[in-house]
């Protein structure tokens, strides 16, 4: 499985990486613009990621717009809702308002900072990603 | 006004989604069948849901009927439908997904500042992350560590300044960025102490953050020292 982690914060990538190399190969990306052209390339490739782990708060593009633009972008490439990558937002923001923008942005699941490595599997397993 | 959530159907797992939606401060509604549902959603003197929770096992036209449904009724498309009890068709998500829960459920009140005891009952470092990350190997764990020294005085400097300026959107940014990389980093004390200064800077309490300030610098100081003595025990 092709991963992608969006977080500005290197400690927050690198908790999320060593979380995540068991289960594929994991790249990242340090803001929402990166993150963009990251899956701009993967979808052309046709190599799309399987998951994304997607921050809300970052410099540029802040995660909610990205989780909006790549869902788009999902869709002009053929991909409806639910065939695109999994997208799990990890925040700091722990608010309904947050919360709920996430899954309206059609995002799979929601983990709260410091994520917590247990929880971050037992989501995975949860979405089908690994048994 | 709460936002509503319309639970559709008669499954046991139902109760515990109105459970969760009440710890939202949601009103929740409750129909037993889709087409009722979808009654209920055009009604144009009621609340508009922000999210349907149906059971995966709804009688009659079923969660996929519900969506199609949906998705033509105007304006109504938008609307999530979370999914309890199974897996539920394209275009739903599942629910509880339970760390989502535990984080909507968990969603604190107004912070309330601590006092320094209180606050210094946290250990600087988390011991069971530490074990945890230690596993994943000594240079792995080296370089963890170093991501916390690379930047805390940078990063004090910078909140010093903010404060100085009072520039709050930019501080706001400053504490809520480190306060998820020492989490990450399993800086306990330092991130509840971020967790504070970051609830008084969404309230627009600059004075309350100048007041922690002597603290948020000793606290950072020592977690500095006791991370220096963790990465030289590798």
């Amino acid at each position: 499985m092709r991963i992608l982690i969006v977080d500005d914060e290197p400690a927050c990538r690198a908790l999320l990486a060593i979380s995540l190399r068991p289960h594929g190969t994991v790249e990242q990306a340090g803001d929402g613009p990166e993150a963009i052209a990251a899956l701009a390339l993967a979808l052309s490739e046709k190599r799309s990621y399987g998951l994304i782990l997607l921050d809300i708060t970052m410099p540029g593009i802040d995660g909610q717009v990205a989780l909006r633009t790549v869902r788009l972008m999902e869709q002009k490439h053929g991909l409806a809702v639910g065939r695109g990558a999994k997208i799990i937002m990890t925040t700091g923001h722990g608010d309904k308002e947050h919360i709920l923008a996430a899954f309206r942005e059609n995002a799979d699941g929601y983990l709260l900072k410091p994520v917590d490595p247990a929880k971050l599997t037992a989501l995975l397993a949860s979405l089908g990603l690994i048994s | 006004m709460s936002d509503t959530v319309l639970l559709v159907g008669t499954a046991a797992g139902l109760a515990e989604a109105a459970l969760a939606c009440q710890g939202l401060h949601c009103v929740v509604e409750r129909v037993e069948t889709g087409p009722a549902a979808l009654a209920r959603l055009c009604r144009r003197d009621a609340e508009t849901p922000v999210a349907l929770i149906a059971t995966s096992a709804l009688a009659g036209i079923g969660v996929a009927g519900l969506v199609r449904g949906l998705s033509a009724l105007p304006g109504r498309c938008g609307i999530p439908i979370w999914v309890v009890g199974g897996p539920g068709p394209a275009g739903t998500q599942p629910f509880p997904i339970e760390p989502t829960v535990a984080g909507l459920r968990s969603q604190p009140a107004p912070q309330v500042v601590m006092n320094a005891g209180a606050r210094h009952q946290w250990p600087l470092l988390d011991p069971d992350l530490m074990a945890t990350l230690r596993a994943y190997g000594a240079d792995e764990f080296a370089n963890f560590m170093q991501l916390f020294l690379n930047d805390w005085e940078a990063r004090l400097k910078l909140i010093a300044a903010q404060l100085d300026s009072g520039d709050r959107d930019s501080l706001g940014r400053t504490l809520h960025g480190w306060k998820g990389s020492s989490g990450s980093l399993g800086a306990v004390r330092l991130h509840h102490l971020l967790v504070e200064c970051d609830a008084l800077c969404k309230a627009s309490d600059l004075a309350g953050i100048r007041a922690l300030h002597a603290d948020l610098v000793a606290t950072a100081t020592a977690t500095a020292a006791a991370v220096t003595h963790e990465k030289a025990r590798v």
